[in-house]
């Protein structure tokens, strides 16, 4: 109750005493029962006779030895009040000190524990580290955390010497979690048997987890302080836990998008971007991936001045697997239909198989090809199928055929011979080489497209340029679809043979420049020039040169900011059907919307912004794709 | 009986300008800074005859527009002659800055009787 006497005391004794002796007295002393604490000029028990008096209130004694008279009483009494008073203000500003320093330890406490979580994403450490320093700081044996979300598995978390039984711990938990304002639960309660003492926050997540956390058998009583210590530790805790998920969840999500975004590009950076053209030859092609990146690919490349390969495929998979093995195909594709001499297309399915077939077998795929070969001075056409499927030729004057694979897709056995067939062409022949896709599209009453429907748009389109065959495939597929999503790619090849035609218009050119303004000049005066030599109107050449000037003035200002280092390709092309610019560039890439782009209102008075829409409504497609570092855009104007 | 005399001195500053040939992203620069001069000289109404302007790009269309901003501003405009080339015109029926700039005939540039 009192604090220890120390020399002040003594000092204060001393003086108070003093007074006493020089009237007298032998000796003062003071008592705590029978104890003598403080005595002047010492404390051996003295058997004199004394004033002595009691207080009430500290049930301290101070004795006179050696004064007797009695008038002197009121005088010990005010000394006795006067020391017991000091006594006791210096008791509680012992007990105020213990206080101030046991909230500054519990405060570098929480603050160490903030910096220890600051970096901590680990679920497992940081509830370690709630739990042991919450025992630290509470003196307690254990600790346990319970987390509980609905529909997963509860997770009990626990330190101590003698851990609880987990059922044990739950059940505390929801018991607490019924009623969470009461916090403390003692011995004789519903308690499970070496539990003396409970002390139960709740552990703030978020909304769909409960979780709360026990801190068990204290030596003494938990207190109002205990609490309010553990809620801010607990606090602290659950926002980093929720911290901690968020970021679990975050990298998960940026994962699975990078993949497929990493695939797609993959994907899109291999398709072909212009389909090259040659003399007696309609050609198209085109690919239209469904939602999730597909394994589809294919190609069109120019062998010589008359004869063309043309290859279409489809990897089994989806995802990054498929993306890459599809994208090694291709490129074994294009270089042995560039570089390998072969006669026939059989000859280079042997060779990709070859190269490939250990890749495939690895991971468990195999992709069909269809390859084939276009022979316009001999009139033939001939072609490799592996497993590629619908494959259909449509004579100019009878019904379309449906080509069945004669081979085994690529990638499933090691030797393979693949073998080639070939047709005679007369003018007016069209051979499409199509996707799985198509066939197997469904509807929402779940019926499938079929082979019979593209058979019959085949035979109604046999008049119509190789592209719009394709389109009114696309769009008849997409019209039986109706909702039903698209579930596989759409990949389709058509070639058309037909009379070379001298009045066609073909030019295929591409001119680097500067990007500056003053080199926009040469490529619009190209422009010109080869339209004007392809009979093209006025009024379309002059059209088409202010798209294509206020397109190079645009990356000019954009996608190079006006420095003229930046170096900008332009790509014309131009058939009898349709005129192409292409500008490829590896400036800072356009974040455009294109379907958002309009005219500013001439009331705003506007000085720049004009350019895109201006294009758009000159234009008839434009289109923006950028990938690996390259920006490219591409202009189609329909001529009539 | 005296005669009152009141009147009231008016001075516009207008300047007539003859564009030939290309007025585009390269060209519109050159235009601009002349066309500063005149407004920091209190020119407040110009005349652009574009007539013989071969090609004019949403640079030289930007020019323009600046001129007829900032000239509106201190009451003044701007008047066009449109040009004989549609290469030219185009582009102002596009951005329908056709309805905006009031055009004039060659001939009334310089109001007749001087």
């Amino acid at each position: 109750m009192f604090p220890t006497i120390t020399d002040k005391h003594r000092e204060m004794f001393k003086s108070l005493a003093s007074g006493w002796i020089l009237i007298g007295a032998s000796c003062v002393q003071l008592f705590e029962g029978e104890n003598v604490l403080i005595g002047c000029p010492n404390s051996i028990v003295n058997t004199e006779a004394a004033l002595s008096v009691t207080s009430l209130t500290s049930g301290l004694t101070l004795c006179v030895y050696g004064i007797t008279d009695a008038n002197w009483t009121p005088a010990v009494e005010s000394m006795l009040d006067v020391f017991s008073n000091m006594l006791t203000a210096d008791a509680d500003l012992d007990n105020l000190t213990a206080a101030l320093v046991e909230t500054q330890d519990r405060l570098v406490a929480l603050y160490e524990l903030t910096q220890a979580t600051r970096r901590t994403l680990d679920m497992p450490k940081l509830l370690d580290l709630l739990i042991k320093q919450s025992k630290h700081l509470m003196n307690v044996d254990g600790g346990f955390v319970v987390l509980k979300e609905k529909g997963k598995k509860t997770i009990i978390h626990q330190i101590s010497e003698e851990p609880l039984h987990p059922a044990h711990a739950e059940a505390a938990a929801t018991l607490y979690l019924r009623e969470p304002n009461r916090h403390i639960f003692k011995e004789s309660e519903t308690l499970p048997v070496n539990l003396k003492n409970v002390m139960m926050v709740t552990l703030p997540v978020r909304d769909e987890i409960s979780a709360a956390v026990g801190l068990f058998n204290k030596t003494g009583n938990f207190t109002t302080p205990d609490i309010k210590l553990a809620k801010a530790i607990a606090g602290h805790i659950g926002a980093q836990l929720e911290n901690a998920m968020l970021h679990k969840e975050a990298v998960e999500r940026t994962r699975l998008e990078t993949e497929m975004d990493i695939a797609r590009q993959v994907q899109t950076a291999i398709l072909p971007q212009t389909i090259p053209q040659i003399k007696g030859v309609d050609v198209y092609a085109t690919s239209i991936p469904a939602f999730e990146v597909g394994g589809d690919f294919f190609d069109v490349i120019n062998r010589s001045d008359d004869s063309l390969i043309f290859a279409l495929g489809d990897v089994t998979g989806k995802g990054m697997p498929a993306a890459l093995l599809m994208s090694m195909t291709h490129t074994i594709i294009k270089s042995a239909s560039r570089n390998m001499p072969f006669d026939y297309p059989h000859q280079v399915l042997d060779r990709l198989n070859h190269d490939m077939a250990a890749d495939f077998t690895n991971v468990g795929m195999f992709t069909t090809v269809m390859l084939g070969l276009v022979d316009c001075s001999a009139r033939k056409l001939h072609f490799s199928n592996a497993g590629q499927s619908p494959i259909y030729h449509i004579p100019a004057q009878s019904e379309p055929v449906l080509l069945e694979a004669q081979d085994i897709p690529v990638g499933i056995l090691d030797s393979v011979q693949y073998s080639t067939q070939s047709l005679d062409l007369a003018y007016g022949d069209i051979f499409v080489a199509a996707s799985d896709g198509f066939p197997e599209s469904r509807n929402p009453g779940g019926e499938m497209y079929g082979y019979e429907r593209i058979k019959n748009l085949f035979s109604v389109s046999r008049k119509l340029p190789a592209k719009q065959i394709a389109e009114a495939l696309l769009t008849d597929v997409n019209a039986f679809c109706g909702t039903h999503p698209q579930d596989d790619d759409r990949t389709i090849v058509v070639i058309k043979f037909e009379k070379p035609d001298e009045n066609k218009i073909m030019f295929n050119e591409s001119l680097t420049i500067h990007a500056e303004y003053k080199a926009l000049r040469e490529p619009c005066e190209r422009l010109r020039i080869l339209l004007k030599r392809s009979g093209v109107p006025e009024e379309t050449i002059s059209l088409c040169e202010l798209a294509l000037q206020e397109l190079l003035a645009n990356l000019v200002d954009h996608a190079y900011e006006g420095n003229p280092n930046g170096q900008i390709t332009v790509r014309m092309a131009g058939s009898r059907e349709q005129i192409a610019i292409q500008t490829e560039d590896t400036g800072i890439p356009a974040n455009v919307n294109l379907e958002e782009i309009h005219m500013p209102a001439p009331e705003e008075l506007a000085e720049g912004g004009y350019g895109i829409a201006i294009i758009r409504t000159l234009i008839d497609e434009v289109q923006y794709k950028s990938l690996q570092g390259k920006n490219i855009w591409t202009l189609v104007k329909r001529i009539n | 009986m005296s005669l009152e005399i009141n009147s009231t001195e008016q001075i516009i500053k207008i300047a007539a300008i003859t564009l030939k040939g290309r007025l585009d992203a390269f060209e519109a620069p050159a235009l601009r800074k002349a066309c500063d001069t005149y407004i920091a000289d209190e020119f407040n109404h110009f005349v652009f005859d574009l007539t013989d302007v071969s090609m004019l790009d949403s640079a030289g269309l930007a020019v323009l527009v600046s001129v007829l901003k900032r000239t509106r501003l201190k009451n003044g405009d701007v008047r066009l002659v449109w040009p004989r080339e549609e290469a030219a015109s185009r582009i102002l029926k596009l951005t329908k800055f056709d309805q905006v700039f009031a055009s004039i005939e060659k001939s009334e540039i310089v109001p007749r009787g001087f």
